[in-house]
């Protein structure tokens, strides 16, 4: 993707993804005891037994698997900034192959344009116009 | 551990009340249940309550509010939050305090006023996952449970209509309870022309929010019998916490284990296991389960949860009426989520009390008959859930 679109654009808050990047990629944490993966890095899950402090910082893959998805017709609550009129939008629960679902919303314009199973790409987009710190995390179409 | 029973329930009507507060929505259930148990407000030795949390102090302090309205009498008073188990954990409390011989009476209260529409967060930790999940994905907990929905429809083949004929089973229920916020019998085809809120989940399929408050009086049974003729034991009251590696769409949270290594609903499942055990039954032998039913999701997803059939298994008991008050097991006989709306922090009482009144035999129309042992199980948000066994 081209970041110079966002060139002066921020994320909502920091740290859940690379950024400004070509290549963004959700940052996860991962316990090098058991090997787990978690988003965001800052909240782990780890299984019983696990060193506590033997986190490190690690990249998600680009691409994951569409495992479900809902598509929202009502504008949720804040902190959530609704662009006005709001737009009716998709959410998708993403499988990585680091062995974790992550959810964040759909850069598919329709509900018509996804199917559980279809493969898709992390990316970033604008969430609102209210202000330069307006990015967030996306899952779109796998670019060729 | 001494065995304790409950010897009085009462409920504030569940609604909508702009002119009340939260306190005065505790003290009218508190003073039903108080009544209903035929004790004074000086023989309360002990008072559990829900933490109100949309509120000021006062909300915070619950037990302390209440007690500053009804009589300060100086009893230890502890108010919990513990999302939607806090008023099985209150009863828990309530019964702890009684069971361990420290006191013979006890009130358990919670309260609640919802916000309007979609439940928000609180605080203002930008990168903590529930604040993250509405500034940065807009995901409500409606969305939640829409993906675990949707899975469950991919998996199993439930299908649209299922989900509406939740709502239409449920409501049949509603209709007949004097208490319930919504009264209207749905058809099929009325759910399924209702708005898609987050499909494939739509408005009718998907509990309101509303304000009540519910409380019980718990008492010592050797001591019970002083006070009322049908006591109703309280046979188990667990609580659960979430397992690593439960696949489920866990409330709150932004990622999720894609490989099972635990049962999806782990939390409601570790809390129905531990009531099981200590009530020394199994679903075979629960008369009525109050589950729930958040939405039609939840209705069949916690039918196989909680043991009484098996996965994919719920969508049949639906069809064939199993799930009625005449059916094999009676689900939410009270109207449930669906027709009271969920109030969060108090709904575990709603589901207490609604038992307790079938094993006294005193639901009216819409009692099971003969009802003998009957079950509450709240859902898991953020991982943490709650469940009663009564016995009469």
């Amino acid at each position: 993707m081209d970041s110079s679109k966002f060139a002066s654009h921020g994320p909502i808050v920091e740290g859940f993804f690379t950024w400004p990047s070509d290549d963004p990629r959700l940052v996860a944490g991962r316990c090098k005891t058991c090997g787990k993966y978690f988003f965001p890095k800052n909240y782990p899950m780890h299984k019983i037994g696990c060193a506590e402090e033997d986190i490190e910082e690690i990249l998600m893959s680009k691409t994951g698997v569409l495992r479900s998805y809902t598509w929202q017709y009502y504008p949720p609550p804040p902190p959530y900034r609704a662009p006005d009129p709001f737009k009716p939008f998709g959410i998708g629960f993403v499988e990585f192959e680091e062995g974790i679902n992550i959810v964040g919303i759909l850069a598919f314009d329709s509900i018509g344009d996804v199917e559980v199973g279809m493969k898709v790409q992390v990316t970033v987009g604008e969430l609102h116009p209210f202000d330069d710190k307006n990015l967030t995390w996306q899952f779109g179409p796998v670019s060729k | 551990m001494r065995e304790v029973a409950i010897i009085g329930v009462g409920l504030h009507p569940w609604g909508k009340f702009p002119d009340k507060t939260v306190v005065d929505l505790a003290a009218e259930a508190s003073k039903r249940a108080i009544k209903d148990a035929g004790v004074d407000w000086r023989d309360i030795q002990a008072i559990a309550a829900g933490v109100y949390k949309w509120g000021a102090e006062s909300g915070m302090v619950l037990g302390q509010s209440l007690a500053g309205r009804l009589g300060e009498t100086g009893v230890p008073i502890t108010n919990i939050y513990n999302m939607c188990a806090t008023a099985t954990s209150v009863l828990r409390a309530a019964y702890l305090n009684v069971a361990s011989g420290e006191c013979d009476v006890a009130l358990a209260v919670a309260a609640d006023i919802s916000p309007k529409g979609f439940f928000p967060t609180r605080g203002d930790d930008p990168t903590d996952p529930a604040h993250a999940r509405f500034s940065m994905v807009g995901l409500t907990n409606p969305g939640y449970w829409a993906i675990d929905c949707r899975r469950r429809m991919e998996k199993y083949g439930t299908t649209e209509e299922h989900l509406a004929k939740v709502k239409v089973a449920v409501s049949k229920h509603g209709a007949l309870n004097p208490y319930s916020r919504y009264k209207k019998e749905y058809t099929v085809e009325e759910v399924l022309n209702s708005p898609v809120v987050s499909d494939p989940l739509r408005l009718y399929e998907i509990c309101a929010t509303s304000d009540g408050a519910a409380a019980a009086v718990v008492c010592s049974a050797d001591k019970a019998a002083q006070y009322v003729s049908k006591p109703i034991t309280i046979a188990g009251v667990g609580l659960g916490s979430a397992m690593y590696g439960d696949t489920s769409a866990r409330l709150g949270m932004l990622c999720f284990p894609s490989k099972p290594e635990a049962p999806i609903l782990s939390e409601s499942v570790a809390a129905s296991r531990m009531a099981y055990e200590q009530a020394s039954v199994g679903p075979e032998d629960i008369d009525l389960l109050e589950l729930p039913d958040n939405s039609s999701w939840h209705y069949l997803q916690y039918l196989e949860a909680l043991g009484f059939c098996g996965p994919g298994e719920a969508d049949r008991l639906l069809d064939e009426g199993q799930t009625m008050i005449t059916g094999k097991i009676p689900v939410c006989p009270s109207g449930g989520l669906s027709s009271f709306g969920e109030a969060l922090s108090a709904q575990g009482l709603q589901q207490v009390a609604e038992v307790v009144w079938h094993l006294r035999g005193e639901a009216g129309a819409r009692q099971v008959p003969d009802a003998k042992v009957g079950m509450c199980q709240t859902y898991g948000m953020m991982g943490n859930s709650g469940t009663v066994i009564l016995k009469r």
